[in-house]
């Protein structure tokens, strides 16, 4: 069975008819991403699921990988830092070393390609290559562009304008460009190990392995131990709102060991709280998904308490786990969080824990939003309607125009 | 000669317009100036986004102006701004501008909202491809009724009565003008993808095409 019929069960036939349809203009068509990295990150996690989807669609799809060392890395950590708005020097040199990079890679981009997709920054030069043949070129951005800071994007801007078209995570995140800008959110794979189904005897056994109590109500955060997500908020909302109801907080983040900052954040974690044995805080090793998607199983109120977030496609586990969700009301968590419908989005501790007890307190509430959050996620946040995105995408950078066009059969 | 019904589907790709709002005369401005096609998204969002499950069908503006702004009197008259009411895009437009421009002329001050917070005026690049499913009589067409997804059930029901400025959709004009079917029309014209999602819609319109043949 391909990576798209797998989803039948799921979306239902007449839906992988109707992307299998839509992709048949684009049969035969080579198809070429290319990234930074091929392992680690979102951008690669999200490639390893949409290419073999666009595979099976009839697209003739590679995905390259630019090559660059140490240097060249350290220059565009910079580059994206400062683009996501925190302070960074980028030099001349640092400037020098990024274009001999991007010249070493140029003889990377097929000659043949019929669309040429250039994600994030990193290799954004390569539309140098770039030459009179018929490819259509896309560059897609996957970070938060709304604070970027202007004298580095000036830096990018010029090659970004040599694209038929830039695609966004969302219309926060576009900017002032001479070419089309399509938006496109990111989805999650409802069979990868993150969010496959599991059977409720592992989900109890994960959790008492922390020894949570799975009689009791659990409140989870999955996330880095990052001053963004806000994790000493999340320890508060829980302190207040356990004066109200009973019950287990669990933050569970990845390792921070190579991040100083993360290390700083964990021990002020840990010192908020105290000798409260009704809070977990797990640091677990990277690839921990299955345990991840346990504990977001053996939740009863998933919260997400970031004060800012590119996506947030931690929110979209939980919600296609049908659990309800209080998340901050930033970036794409207010994209996915209908306040009220499926789920709600707070600005404060104080907020965060009026809504974890309202769920706590009212179990056909907490069903009623984590059965709408997940029928959001099956309609607009699972890979297929992100290929079904994407096939628009390439299409639109085809044909240009606007409004309303007709496809053949 | 029976001209048959040909089911097609409609999908879209959000785009930007470069057009931002932070208060309500931007965000007036921005209804003035963007195409017709942003409109049309922000109307419609509901639909467009396939959540089925909320009842709450208020367009974006209005949502905007509730939950980001703060202004509920202005909030409220636009979310009566009734996506289904309007299927001409200039009457929405209309009815947007003239209840912002009566509230900015009762009130002394506006409030001016951070940048996370900003609306910004999105619209929709919209591609129609033939199902490759066609009907000849009502048979077949229920069966193609059966066979539909949200793109045809959205494609038939908003965007193209919409295009042609008419106010039924399009399963209703070919039965009547096709098949002389007008009860069965009528039926189907009273339907709305606002009551129920566009999934029972179709099962709505499936059920009440078989009780016809039935």
């Amino acid at each position: 069975m391909g990576p798209l019929d797998r989803y039948r069960s799921v979306l239902g036939d007449e839906e992988i008819e109707t992307i299998r349809q839509l992709a048949r203009p684009l049969a035969g068509a080579v198809v070429q991403h290319v990234n930074s990295t091929a392992k680690g990150g979102g951008v690669a996690e999200i490639l390893g699921g949409l290419v073999p989807l666009m595979r099976d669609a009839g697209m003739e799809v590679d995905w390259d990988v630019m090559e660059g060392d140490a240097r060249f890395f350290a220059v565009t950590k910079a580059i994206h830092n400062a683009l996501h708005g925190v302070p960074a020097e980028v030099t001349g040199e640092m400037v020098q070393v990024f274009e001999e990079v991007t010249a070493k890679n140029l003889g990377l981009v097929r000659r043949d390609a019929d669309f040429v997709t250039i994600h994030d920054p990193q290799p954004v030069g390569l539309v140098r290559a770039r030459d009179r043949g018929r490819a259509r070129w896309l560059w897609r951005c996957h970070i938060d562009l709304s604070d970027a800071d202007p004298r580095v994007w000036a830096l990018l801007r010029d090659d970004v304008e040599r694209f038929d078209a830039a695609v966004f995570h969302l219309a926060d995140y576009a900017q002032a460009l001479s070419i089309p800008q399509f938006m496109i959110m990111p989805a999650i794979d409802a069979f990868s190990e993150k969010n496959v189904e599991l059977p409720p005897e592992e989900v109890r056994s994960v959790l008492e392995r922390f020894g949570i109590d799975p009689r009791r109500p659990v409140v989870l955060q999955v996330s880095r131990f990052d001053r963004l997500k806000d994790p000493l908020g999340v320890v508060r909302a829980y302190q207040l709102a356990r004066t109200w109801h009973d019950c287990q907080l669990v933050l569970a983040g990845g390792g921070a060991s190579d991040d100083p900052e993360g290390e700083r954040v964990l021990q002020e974690v840990v010192e908020a709280v105290g000798g409260d044995p009704d809070i977990h805080v797990l640091s677990l090793p990277p690839e921990s998904h299955r345990t991840i998607n346990a504990l977001q199983r053996g939740a009863t109120v998933i919260v997400q308490k970031s004060l800012r977030e590119g996506f947030g496609l931690v929110v979209t586990e939980a919600m296609w786990k049908g659990k309800p969700v209080v998340g901050g009301a930033v970036g794409g968590i207010r994209r996915q969080i209908i306040h009220g419908t499926t789920g709600f989005l707070v600005h404060s501790v104080e907020g965060t824990a009026f809504r974890i007890r309202q769920i706590l307190t009212n179990p056909g509430l907490a069903h009623r939003l984590g059965e709408s959050a997940q029928q959001y996620v099956r309609g607009s946040f699972l890979l297929p309607a992100y290929l079904k995105q994407w096939i628009l995408a390439l299409l639109a950078a085809r044909h240009g125009g606007r409004g309303v066009s007709y496809l053949e059969r | 000669m029976v001209r048959p019904f040909e089911f097609q589907n409609a999908f879209s790709l959000v785009t930007h317009t470069g057009y931002a709002a932070d208060d309500l005369r931007s965000l007036l401005r921005g209804i003035q100036r963007v195409p017709g096609s942003s409109i049309f998204y922000h109307v419609h969002h509901s639909l467009f986004r396939r959540h089925f499950t909320t009842g709450e069908f208020m367009n974006d503006f209005a949502r905007w102006v509730l939950l980001s702004v703060g202004e509920e009197a202005l909030g409220e008259r636009l979310s009566a701004v009734d996506p289904w009411q309007c299927l001409a895009i200039r009457t929405a437009r209309d009815r947007l501008v003239d209840a912002i421009e009566g509230y900015l002329g009762s009130t002394e001050y506006g409030i001016r909202v951070p940048p996370g917070k900003r609306f910004y005026f999105t619209a929709a690049r919209t591609f129609i491809a033939p199902t490759g499913r066609s009907a000849r009589d009502l048979r077949e067409f229920a069966a193609g009724v059966r066979g539909c997804g949200p793109d045809a059930i959205f494609h038939h029901f908003v965007i193209a009565p919409t295009r042609l400025g008419r106010r039924d959709n399009d399963f209703s004009v070919w039965l009547e003008g096709e098949l002389s079917e007008s009860a069965l029309a009528d039926e189907l014209s009273r339907l709305t993808p606002y009551d129920q999602d566009l999934y029972r819609l179709r099962d709505r319109i499936a059920e009440i095409v078989e009780r016809r043949l039935a």
